[in-house]
């Protein structure tokens, strides 16, 4: 059977119409349904369809046609007319309340009293709006990159005459006032105040800190470049500075690559000062500069988020190199591991999409380890130096040359993804992630990864082998994500899930040392 | 006691819209259709004019207003604004005044001129084509996988009904406007416009895609063809009668280098290779309508590939 209905001058939006056409389609006993404006190739369509009736002769191009063809048996025309009526007359949600200003101006205008404005427009417009917002006397957290160092350094002295925060460029993590910004996780609110040039590494702090029962006053990005000379780190110290007379923090606490030597004594200088306690970890920095200007240094992220709370707590410090787990039980997961392994299994994996846990990994174990990397601790490991990939790799897949016209990994696992089939065979050993939870991240990390280490057993399972992998998970149970599911999926996986990257990063080096890789 | 007018202000006003309520001070617009988050209105003229709610893009002849959506001014099809000659509109049924003296002008049209990169912005074709077929929407974008080079018969081709319908003949129009005689192929858009689902048919969205890109390149990366820019409203007259009020409207701005905004970044984005701004600017346009952003990518990227490739043929003529 077919039949047709014409609707004279009606107008509906193009996703209604759609929504309408599929409904209609789903009904017992409809063939084809076709819902649209009666142009003249429309309706040649319909022609070629064979469901063309005289009814449709007469229509314009302004008027609204339904032609079906169906099975008079299980349907007729006036059941297709009620759904069509039925879908028109529902309700949409709809999200027009969710004003999006377009312009910098137009947000000022929208939200009068605002003091404070995220930039995520691309590089070459970046400085630009920054300025103008700096001008505005708004505080500025710069997520754009691609901003040239003379525009970072004259934006922050902006902010600094007008004593107003430019957090970034590229400052991926923040968190001002209990809101989390960008990348950043659900914690509580507490007394410990961060200023961090490292994204996840400010992450990763943050989210133990919370895991071991404290929270954060406020969480300041800088951007990576801040602490070069160029810059002369005038953001950190503006932060610092910002904490020193926050009431609400009591321990501050920095983390940033090893800053650039004139940068650092201005901080050391700044810090000597401090009547609050003070937790450096400058990543792979030398610890006795730290000590000499009264603060308390630290052998990893894992270990500041620790030393920070036991000066809350008013507790001495202690360095914390070990794991959570009994020495009897990391001993026996090692040593199952290592047995898993056979011996043309020799390399480690290890595929990071945080920045800065790729760097605490390559800076711990490649001291160790002749490891191959987009960010070598020596110029010989680079990454072009490796030929067939006959060695151990460690990738930060967030660094430019993985990203270019793609998201960034913690917010589409795709690359890591495509890495593990490309980059993962049965001379691998052991496979090392992170898994970033927070606003901005993807939103099953852990079931990415669970799937492809799945994959991957299969695949060597066939060979008669099994592989190793170990990951952390940086999150808190208040995160969008599921943190508890996204432990269970990877842990279901096989996948050994240590509490923090430094104690996933020291589990790889025990199972590397005992396999003898 | 007395009752306050409710006053809407104009956030964002398209510039020419400015100009035509300037040069028209005593004004009255038809509303001629009505959505979730715009009006339609029509003048004596018969040019279409849109009032949007805040969150959408401003477009040719169109102002975007502080409201979450269009329902409160209560406006029905047929209803008249009268216009008192200071960019102030009444309401009808003493709802109130849609005053548009405030808001910030924006164009929609490109302002500054491309600035055409050495290379012909391949990897940004490759993320459009990319996301595309992931994207996999209604209209005749599937046909990507394609076009514009393709010559795969007909029996391996896939896609919707849409797509089965005209690949045919949108083949032919995209060959005939590499041919040494492109002006040619705005004749043959006869056979395109008005076809496919929507209120602005996927093929006028998709033409609308190829006549902004021409509208911007030298045609085809060099000076030879000009013609064909020159022609290019030859479209909106064929338009006039073969599609939706809405759509005719669309395609003649789009031959006059008039299009949203975010339609003009996006072009933007791909002549001048910023990789940065083209993920979030083809995110953006996929969400217009059900296929309409992704049938207007799929005439852009038609027309920058083809664009691209005559860069590449005229570069190794000349070595």
């Amino acid at each position: 059977m077919i039949d047709t209905i014409v609707r004279e001058n009606a107008y509906f939006d193009s996703v209604t119409l759609m929504l309408i056409s599929r409904e209609m389609k789903k009904l017992d006993g409809v063939e084809e349904v076709l819902v649209g404006m009666g142009t003249d190739l429309n309706l040649d369509l319909v022609k070629m369809l064979e469901m063309f009736l005289p009814e449709l002769e007469k229509v314009t191009p302004n008027d609204l046609f339904i032609a079906a063809k169906f099975d008079e048996s299980r349907v007729n025309m006036d059941e297709l007319i009620a759904s069509f009526d039925e879908q028109i007359n529902k309700k949409k949600e709809s999200h027009a309340g969710d004003y999006q200003p377009p312009t910098l101006r137009s947000a000022i205008e929208y939200l009068p009293g605002a003091n404070f404005v995220v930039l995520s427009v691309p590089g070459q417009y970046a400085a630009d709006e920054a300025e103008n917002a700096l001008r505005e006397g708004l505080n500025v957290m710069m997520f754009s990159d691609n901003v040239s160092i003379e525009d970072e350094l004259k934006l922050k002295r902006m902010a600094v005459d007008k004593g107003l925060l430019m957090m970034g460029p590229d400052c991926g993590t923040a968190i001002i006032n209990g809101v989390p910004l960008c990348f950043a996780n659900v914690v509580k609110r507490g007394k410990i105040g961060v200023v961090g040039a490292s994204g996840t590494g400010t992450q990763e702090v943050t989210v133990l800190i919370d895991q071991l029962g404290e929270g954060l006053s406020q969480v300041i990005g800088t951007g990576g470049r801040d602490l070069r000379e160029e810059i002369g780190g005038l953001m950190m110290i503006q932060g610092i500075e910002a904490l020193l007379a926050d009431p609400e923090t009591h321990v501050i606490l920095l983390i940033s690559k090893p800053p650039a030597p004139s940068v650092e004594k201005k901080i050391y200088d700044l810090v000597a000062d401090s009547p609050k306690p003070v937790v450096i970890d400058f990543i792979g920095g030398n610890a006795e500069s730290v000590l000499r200007a009264g603060a308390v240094p630290c052998v990893s992220l894992e270990d500041a988020a620790k030393k920070a709370v036991a000066l809350l707590r008013k507790q001495t410090p202690v360095d914390f190199d070990g794991f959570d787990a009994s020495e009897q039980e990391i001993a026996h997961v090692v040593d199952d591991a290592a047995g898993r392994l056979a011996p043309e299994q020799k390399y480690l994996r290890a595929l990071f999409t945080g920045g800065t846990l790729a760097d605490e990994a390559i800076k711990y174990l490649g001291e160790h380890y002749p490891i191959y990397s987009n960010i070598p601790l020596t110029p010989d490991r680079a990454l072009a130096k490796l030929e067939g990939l006959a060695g151990h790799l460690c990738l930060d897949l967030g660094e430019d040359e993985f990203t270019r016209g793609r998201p960034h990994p913690m917010i589409d696992p795709m690359t890591r993804t495509e890495f593990f089939e490309s980059h993962i065979d049965e001379t691998t050993a052991v496979i090392l992630v992170d898994v970033v939870l927070g606003y901005g991240s993807h939103e099953d990390p852990a079931g990415a990864v669970a799937d492809s280490v799945i994959k991957i057993r299969e695949k060597l399972a066939s060979m008669g082998r099994d592989i190793v992998a170990v990951a952390s998970v940086t999150g808190t149970d208040k995160d969008p994500q599921d943190l508890k599911q996204s432990i269970e999926d990877l842990e279901q996986a096989g996948v050994i899930v240590m509490p923090s990257n430094a104690q996933a990063v020291r589990l790889v080096d025990r199972i590397m040392k005992t396999a003898g890789l | 006691m007395t009752v306050r007018e409710k006053i809407y202000n104009g956030l964002f006003i398209a510039s020419d819209l400015r100009q035509f309520l300037l040069a028209r001070p005593i004004l009255e617009l038809r509303v001629h259709s009505v959505f979730e988050t715009s009006v339609n209105l029509l003048t004596q003229e018969e040019e279409l004019v849109t009032f949007a709610s805040s969150g959408r893009d401003i477009m040719p002849m169109g102002m975007v207003a502080a409201v979450p959506g269009v329902s409160v001014w209560g406006l029905r099809a047929g209803d008249t604004l009268s216009s008192d000659g200071r960019l102030v509109f009444n309401l009808p049924r003493g709802a109130g005044s849609i005053w548009l003296k405030d808001a910030h002008v924006r164009p929609v049209s490109l302002t500054q001129p491309l600035q055409v990169k050495c290379s012909p912005g391949i990897m940004a074709l490759d993320l459009i084509k990319t996301k595309l077929l992931l994207a996999n929407a209604d209209g005749i974008s599937p046909l990507i996988a394609w076009m514009p080079e393709g010559d795969t018969p007909p029996s391996t081709r896939k896609g919707n009904v849409y797509c089965t319908f005209i690949y045919r003949d949108l083949e032919l129009f995209l060959k005939v406007l590499v041919s040494d005689k492109p002006e040619h192929a705005l004749d043959l858009t006869e056979r395109l416009i008005g076809f496919g689902p929507g209120l602005t048919p996927s093929c006028d969205d998709f033409l609308a895609g190829i006549l902004l890109s021409l509208f911007y390149d030298s045609p085809w990366g060099n000076d030879a063809n000009n013609g064909l820019r020159e022609n290019l409203e030859r479209v909106a007259v064929i338009a006039r009668d073969r599609t939706t009020l809405v759509s005719y409207h669309m395609l003649r701005h789009a031959a006059s280098g008039r299009a949203n905004e975010a339609y003009l970044e996006l072009l933007r984005a791909i002549v001048e290779d910023d990789l940065d701004a083209l993920d979030s600017l083809i995110e953006r346009v996929l969400a217009y309508g059900s296929s309409s952003g992704a049938d207007f990518l799929f005439g852009l990227y038609c027309a920058r590939k083809i664009s691209a490739d005559n860069i590449r043929t005229s570069r190794s003529d000349s070595e």
